[in-house]
């Protein structure tokens, strides 16, 4: 019993920690990426081509004056960051990040918590993260906090659904909830080849649930200034930015898990597959966002309700044929 | 056929956005074009012109004679000279056409001039300048050039005012 108290507070601790740290270098990682696609060299004087950026963004952002706006809604408007980041980060308590290992006779599973619904337990956090932007917008008292909330709820809602679609192929080809069984499940081929329009679905949804380019209506800086987060300074605005650096390692190990086998992998020990596939991942975020300019908000609601989401349906029903004809 | 159809088709769309994938890609495993400034330097063109300079004897006297030309013809009204004698003093020595120079005899003792009027200051606005070079093709001595100074910032607008001195030094 002690020694699995122990085990997991180490997990947790782990997991805790590197997640942080991820966040924190995930800035650093993309404007490393978009100076190389925009032919720049990206940050280069703190520390060996720029390596100490983060801490001393870190540093400056917890010296900054912490701004309260006079006629804010005081404790929404600090409980709002929190609620951003939180969510983020207990997502990955579901996710398995390595094989079993075996330490002191004991069988240890390198995940936080193996819940049997963990999928569901996945979509139902990441949703609660979009609380902290919709009451940040509310909370500011701004005409631009509040355009991007209204902006970033009516995008939550209509990109929820296609995501939630497209993982239900994956449910029905793993016949489990449980995202150790769906892993272990992709032990010979990952879901990727059964499921690419699933994978693609997903994607794209996920890059509009976390607000980002092309899908970062909520905060476009040409029309709302700064959206949600206009009114924020110091370490509120850096807990907006870790939630949403973090929300991005996040979806990239759900991605990871449901459709890239997870930590399976030859060779190499299970955690580092693991973490090279979720660079890789990264850095298709990171790709996309360089690339692609903004949407505008009646393409962005229909491309998300007359194109993804009857993709999504289908995507199910022609799945759930083919299965249908294989076992017959 | 319907272009505007052919445009707005699923497959040209996508077609599109992968070019926009591929573009990028490309561009990111390019060479970076940008120099890092204070440690790098980009090589400036020999025929580069900046801002004024003033420019000097062998002997380290000053060419202008203050004959307010380029004053007259600034545009912007930068050059501000006043016009006086230089005393090099009594441990200055005397070139060889200074010595030959008699008209000047009569001045007060201890005062020693090589003949020529010169200004006892000359101030340029570099705030004001803008660089366009009439002052150096007007001047009769080429006692004021283009030089290739290009990196002025001051904390003042009169630290902007240079005077003789750093009109010499800048490069």
């Amino acid at each position: 019993m002690i020694f699995w108290l122990i085990a997991e507070i180490i997990k947790i601790l782990i997991v805790f920690a590197g997640l942080l740290m991820a966040a924190a270098y995930l800035t650093l990682l993309e404007r490393k990426v978009a100076a190389k696609i925009q032919n720049r060299m990206g940050p280069m004087e703190a520390g060996f081509h720029g390596l100490l950026q983060p801490i001393a963004d870190g540093i400056k952002l917890f010296f900054k004056e912490d701004i309260i706006p006079a006629d804010a809604d005081g404790i929404l408007f600090i409980l709002a960051p929190i609620i951003a980041v939180i969510p983020a980060l207990t997502t990955f308590a579901v996710i398995p990040f390595g094989a079993p290992v075996k330490i002191l006779g004991h069988t240890v599973p390198l995940q936080i918590t193996d819940v049997n619904i963990g999928i569901l337990f996945i979509l139902a956090l990441s949703s609660l993260g979009i609380y902290g932007v919709v009451l940040g917008g509310w909370a500011s008292n701004s005409k631009y906090s509040l355009l991007g909330g209204i902006r970033t709820a009516a995008q939550m809602i209509s990109y929820e659904i296609p995501l939630v679609l497209s993982i239900i192929g994956v449910i029905m080809i793993a016949g489990d909830l449980s995202l150790s069984k769906i892993v272990s499940e992709q032990s010979h081929i990952w879901f990727i080849v059964y499921q690419p329009v699933g994978f693609m679905i997903y994607l794209i949804a996920s890059t509009a649930e976390m607000n980002r380019v092309p899908f970062d209506l909520g905060e476009a800086e040409g029309e709302l200034v700064a959206g949600f987060h206009t009114e924020y300074s110091s370490m509120k605005f850096a807990f907006y930015f870790i939630g949403e650096y973090a929300q991005i390692v996040v979806n990239s190990a759900v991605i990871v898990t449901l459709f890239l086998g997870g930590w399976q992998g030859p060779l190499l020990p299970s955690v580092l597959w693991f973490l090279i596939k979720v660079f890789f991942v990264v850095l298709i975020y990171l790709w996309l966002r360089w690339t692609y300019p903004r949407l505008r908000y009646d393409e962005l609601m229909d491309f998300g309700w007359k194109f993804l989401l009857p993709l999504a349906l289908a995507n199910i029903i022609v799945t759930g044929f083919i299965m249908i004809l294989i076992n017959k | 056929m319907n272009t505007k159809k052919q445009e707005n088709s699923i497959i040209e769309i996508s077609k599109n956005l992968l070019v926009g994938l591929k573009t990028t890609i490309k561009t990111f495993f390019n060479k970076p074009v940008t120099f890092q400034y204070p440690r790098e330097r980009l090589e400036i063109a020999e025929r580069f012109r900046a801002f004024p300079k003033l420019n000097v004897n062998k002997d380290g006297s000053l060419k202008c004679v203050a004959c307010f030309l380029c004053q007259t013809v600034c545009p912007s009204e930068a050059i501000k000279i006043k016009s006086g004698y230089i005393d090099y003093g009594d441990d200055h020595e005397l070139t060889e056409r200074q010595k030959n120079n008699h008209s000047l005899d009569k001045l007060a003792h201890n005062t020693f001039n090589d003949g020529r009027r010169h200004p006892s200051s000359f101030d340029i606005d570099l705030l004001r300048c803008i660089c366009c070079g009439y002052c150096e093709e007007i001047c009769p001595e080429e006692a004021i050039s283009m030089g290739s100074n290009y990196e002025v910032a001051f904390y003042t607008r009169d630290e902007g005012i240079y005077g003789i001195e750093k009109l010499i030094e800048s490069r």
